[in-house]
């Protein structure tokens, strides 16, 4: 059973009164502690005008209008996690803003470098690896004139209008016929003492 | 003469006591009794017994002397109407009815409503929210600490501080008698 009694000061017993007032009048006592504090309200006045008190107070509560209905309260250390939660929240949200806008930076200007370099293939490596038909028929008529002046003889196939230049040795070794000079031989052989 | 050999007491004395107390019983036998007939019933009655034999009493505890009478005889009530407190709480649906009814404006004067008015809007906002869930948007303690995510004795500690600085703008309490 609750213990009424706080007589550590008149004012404090009072205080304590009015609680137990204010937890009669919610029903928030057992009712063991209900008919206790009823014969308490029997014996004692200050009881009686706790009693009073309390009574008068919430009839005064709501008579007025509440203040703005407020953000609940937790702790005063969980008010500031919250602050905080939303400051990261935000912070958050920069980043990514941030990194969005520098990741979408990098994948144009990769694309416009890309974009750039394959519309002037002389300039990019690959590029190389397929030259056009024209580049092709200069370098062979450089190679015929070449031939000409070195006894060189070339023939080329007029039917081969498409070359894969990944396959032009071979191309080159089926469709023209070279005719190699002695000087030649006698410039790669090798000497005798090497082969023995 | 205030008072006669037969304990009766002067009616203009009677009169004076009621302008001066009736307010404050009235608030004491609304939290006994919980109904605005019974309550009136019960104040008539102990204002009767007073004209009757409140000469008996002394002069100084003549307001103890009010409020004891007024104790017995709703308890007396009570007891003959086979009334329990518990039954008539269930009865009106525990507090919630005394919670939500408009109040009796005859158990509070004007300039201490006001008082109370400023004194809820310079409570801390902790209490002050405790104050608004329990008293304004009826929500039990229990309720109360789950959704502010608090432990219940925090939230009763609140209430009673609250309650301990806002009923400083009620009357100061008197003397035991």
């Amino acid at each position: 059973m609750i213990d009424f009694s706080d007589n550590s000061t008149p004012a404090n017993a009072f205080d304590h009164m009015e609680w137990f007032a204010f937890q009669y009048l919610s029903n928030a006592l057992s009712e063991q502690d209900a008919l206790a504090f009823e014969e308490l309200l029997a014996q004692k006045q200050e009881a009686r005008e706790a009693l009073a008190t309390v009574v008068q107070l919430i009839a005064g509560l709501k008579s007025i209008e509440p203040p703005p209905v407020l953000k609940p309260q937790t702790t005063a250390a969980s008010q500031p996690a919250i602050k905080s939660h939303s400051i990261l929240s935000s912070r958050t949200q920069r980043w990514a803003l941030a990194s969005c806008a520098v990741a979408l930076l990098l994948a144009v200007t990769s694309f416009l470098f890309t974009e750039s370099i394959f519309r002037n293939p002389a300039d990019f490596q690959t590029a190389q690896n397929e030259p056009s038909q024209d580049d092709l028929k200069h370098l062979l008529n450089l190679w015929s004139e070449s031939a000409e002046d070195s006894s060189f003889t070339v023939s080329l196939n007029s039917g081969t209008e498409h070359i894969d230049l990944i396959d032009q040795p071979n191309v080159l070794a089926e469709n023209q016929t070279l005719e190699i000079p002695d000087w030649l031989y006698t410039a790669v052989s090798l000497p005798e003492e090497s082969v023995n | 003469m205030a008072t006669g050999n037969d304990g009766k007491l002067d009616p203009e004395i009677v009169h004076q006591l009621f302008e001066t107390h009736a307010t404050d019983l009235r608030a004491f036998l609304t939290g006994l009794l919980r109904d605005h007939d019974l309550v009136d019933e019960i104040l008539q009655l102990t204002f009767s017994k007073a004209l009757q034999s409140g000469g008996q009493s002394k002069e100084e505890t003549r307001k103890g002397w009010l409020f004891r009478v007024a104790y017995h005889e709703a308890m007396a009530l009570l007891r003959r109407n086979k009334i329990h407190r518990k039954s008539l709480s269930n009865l009106c649906h525990t507090t919630s009815v005394y919670w939500t009814e408009a109040p009796d404006q005859r158990l509070l004067e004007n300039e201490n409503i006001e008082q109370i008015r400023l004194a809820l809007n310079n409570l801390p906002e902790s209490q002050q929210a405790v104050v608004i869930a329990r008293i304004y948007q009826n929500k039990t303690f229990n309720e109360i600490a789950q959704e502010f995510g608090l432990p219940l004795g925090t939230v009763l500690t609140r209430m009673r501080l609250a309650i301990k600085t806002l009923s400083r703008q009620i009357d100061n309490p008197s003397e035991d008698h």
